[in-house]
């Protein structure tokens, strides 16, 4: 499937409205300047999830992530490294870094700033294409990246965006992915409802 | 939505719930709230239903509320409002005054008959959970602690096991290399105390032969000395070479009392080995340690004692597979506080006129050597009536035959050869060759040719092809063991027997020596009768 560069401009531009939207609401929240950033967005079709998991030297990872349906619908996933999730929710709540796996207190702190990340990219993708999206409830899991992808999508003939972001927060620096997992033909949808705007 | 649709049934199920639940309109107005929340909030629903939930709490009216709600009244995406970043979206209070630790999730909820969704917030109390993890994460912190502290304190002991085995490791280097340096003159004053001895062209008279054997005796003594010392060494080393073979325990006895006699003489001390009954009973032993350890035991029995004192000798067999042997002496005795200090090395006892000669290090030696061969040694004694050793041993079972005939051996003497022999002695210092010189005049068809140094010897041996080669092993620029390789690889010095000299008289030294190809080892200070006999053995 071809994908032509305006089509991938406007996805890059619709991820650095939503990001952008987060980073605001966060520093109005937590009272604090937090930047987000949005260097480089890539799709892929028919991915091969253990080459893209050495791509993006990605393997254990803590995830949110939530469920979408729309004309395109798929799934949603902001992935952190566990280190760096640890060490976000401890500059959030300024407490010692402790294994969030074991704490849900500490796993619904990290929801909650995924949640504000993911709902404010599908608030943007859904306002500039006038599309009314439903929504799961997120979700909060650690894993491997290829099991977390496995277990919502087929990885023959699934569409992935992927973006990488970096959240800067004081003096940390947190790395993360966002990546939207399209169902099958609905990245099409997606591209079609973008030309069509 | 009107009253009546608060009553709606699908409502009355949320009163079921154990979770806190209530519903909003966009404009605020609070449409559902459930008994579980209630109770948590102590609000009552015929209260608060019906009005805004800015009047009851006003913070719902600043940021982020606002903002993060506005997308649910548009069907947007799920919100949650975290225990830890948000402490009071609905203050909970606990009997203690404490708040309850909330975490909210807030979805659309769109009514049948309605245009705009209204925002319904499920509130779960994570009070319990976030107690026991903190509890738990204080617990683990603690253990982490903990565990690093042991960690700590191991590696302190490591590193002062290390630092404890370096020492010991630098004292034992230190006392061979001692040796080495004390054996270096001993050669000397020994070697040509026994010349003198030997010169029957020139002999001494009467007084010059008595201070000669003084001299010799305290020479001797000395070494002996030097000896204990290095056993020592060797011994907390680990590097003393056992040959285990049958002893005959009695024969072993009486040959050691037999050699202490004469030591008695001075204060008049009776020793005696009890019990004449012929016993064939033997031990698994290194002959020559254990010969040692006898030795030193009865010697010490005898320094010890008092004048006209006695040391008694027996031995018996337990009847449980084992030996005992007893040295009992009526000496001066040791002190109950100053036993334990027995076989601490170094470690004297006695002074004034009991103050006797010694390192101090005998005993240590004892107890190592019959623990390394399998024995255990205890002593019991009482101040001023004397001590008694005992050894134990395991009996080395169906040993019969003749009581073999232990002792130097000495080797059947081969027949000297009369023909000229070239000897070449490479040797730094020129005092051990003088001597050597002065030995070898006892051999008047050995001509002794000699180097100062390993590279030079070298060259002598390649252009004079000696019959044989005396090597001092430590020597400035090229020690001993490189020159001989050097030899070894040249086929006109390969043949050349090479026999080392050296005041090095550890064990490991005389076997790598050996190992390497040397045909004989002798240790400094010379004992010219051995001398004289290994050289005329390779010569003949």
């Amino acid at each position: 499937m071809k994908i032509t560069e305006e089509q991938l401009d406007t996805i890059k531009e619709l991820f650095n409205i939503g990001v952008g939207r987060a980073a605001n609401t966060l520093s109005t929240m937590l009272n604090s300047f937090i930047q987000l950033e949005i260097p480089t967005v890539e799709i892929y079709t028919n991915p091969d999830y253990s080459e893209l998991k050495k791509r993006l030297n990605l393997d254990q990872v803590s995830t949110i992530m939530m469920d979408y349906e729309s004309t395109f619908s798929g799934s949603v996933f902001l992935m952190i490294p566990p280190e760096s999730a640890t060490n976000l929710v401890s500059a959030l709540v300024n407490e010692e870094p402790g294994p969030i796996s074991l704490d849900p207190v500490r796993a619904g702190t990290l929801c909650e700033v995924g949640n504000m990340i993911i709902n404010s990219l599908m608030g943007s993708f859904s306002n500039v294409l006038q599309e009314t999206v439903n929504y799961s409830l997120p979700e909060y899991k650690e894993s491997t990246f290829e099991n977390i992808l496995l277990e919502k999508s087929e990885q023959k003939e699934t569409s992935i965006c992927i973006a990488n972001t970096t959240m800067k927060i004081q003096e940390l620096e947190i790395r993360g992915n966002l990546i939207i997992v399209f169902k099958v033909g609905h990245l099409e949808k997606l591209l079609a409802s973008i030309d069509a705007i | 939505m009107s009253q009546n649709t608060v009553q709606h049934p699908s409502f009355l199920l949320l009163n079921h719930i154990p979770e806190g639940i209530f519903i909003i309109k966009q404009d605020g107005c609070v449409l559902v709230w459930n008994r579980c929340l209630e109770n948590w909030s102590g609000i009552k629903g015929k209260k608060i239903i019906g009005e805004k939930i800015t009047q009851f709490f006003p913070h719902f009216g600043e940021p982020p509320y606002p903002d993060r709600l506005e997308n649910i009244f548009q069907n947007g995406p799920p919100v949650i409002f975290s225990s830890q970043l948000h402490k009071h979206v609905i203050p909970c209070p606990l009997q203690d005054g404490s708040l309850r630790i909330l975490h909210t999730i807030v979805t659309s909820y769109k009514a049948p008959e309605e245009v705009t969704p209204y925002a319904l917030f499920t509130i779960q109390d994570v009070t319990n959970q976030t107690f026991q993890i903190r509890e738990y994460n204080s617990l683990h912190k603690k253990l982490k602690e903990e565990i690093q502290q042991r960690k700590e304190a191991e590696n302190k002991i490591l590193k002062a096991k290390q630092e404890a085995e370096k020492a010991n490791r630098a004292k034992s280097t230190f006392l061979s290399q001692m040796s080495h340096e004390f054996r270096t003159p001993l050669n000397s004053i020994l070697g040509f105390t026994q010349l003198l001895q030997r010169d029957f062209k020139s002999p001494l008279n009467s007084q010059q032969s008595k201070n000669l054997e003084r001299v010799a005796a305290a020479g001797k003594h000395l070494l002996g000395l030097i000896n204990e010392v290095l056993d020592l060494a060797t011994i907390e080393a680990g590097k003393t070479n056992f040959t285990p073979e049958p002893v005959h325990i009695q024969a072993v006895l009486q040959e050691v009392v037999s050699l202490s006699q004469p030591s008695t003489k001075t204060n008049k001390i009776f020793l005696n080995i009890e019990g004449t009954q012929q016993s064939d009973i033997f031990i698994e032993a290194d002959y020559l340690r254990i010969r040692q350890v006898f030795f030193n035991l009865i010697s010490n029995a005898i320094k010890f004692n008092k004048p006209q004192g006695s040391v008694y000798v027996r031995f018996a067999n337990t009847g449980n597979g084992k030996i005992r042997i007893y040295v009992e002496d009526t000496g001066v005795g040791i002190s109950e506080e100053d036993l334990p200090r027995l076989s601490n090395p170094f470690e004297r006892f006695g002074t004034g006129s009991t103050f006797v000669e010694g390192t101090g290090i005998g005993l240590t030696i004892c107890r190592n050597l019959v623990e390394s061969m399998g024995g255990q040694i205890k002593v019991v004694s009482a101040l001023g009536k004397g001590s008694t050793f005992t050894l134990e041993f395991p009996v080395l079972n169906n040993q019969r035959g003749e009581v073999p005939a232990k002792g130097l051996s000495v080797a059947p003497g081969k027949e000297l050869s009369l023909k000229e022999k070239r000897i070449l002695y490479i040797e730094d210092i020129d005092t051990n060759i003088e001597l050597v010189r002065q030995i070898l005049l006892d051999r008047p068809n050995y001509q002794l040719i000699h180097s100062l140094s390993a590279s030079r010897g070298i060259e002598i041996a390649l252009n004079e092809t000696p019959d044989l080669i005396l090597m001092d092993i430590n020597m400035p620029e090229m020690d001993g063991l490189t020159a001989f390789n050097k030899l070894a690889e040249k086929p006109e010095t390969k043949s050349i027997p090479v026999i080392a000299v050296s005041a090095d008289a550890m064990g490991t030294d005389i076997e790598k020596a050996l190992n390497i190809g040397f045909r004989s080892y002798i240790t400094k200070p010379i004992n010219v009768d051995k001398f004289l006999e290994t050289i005329d053995s390779l010569l003949a």
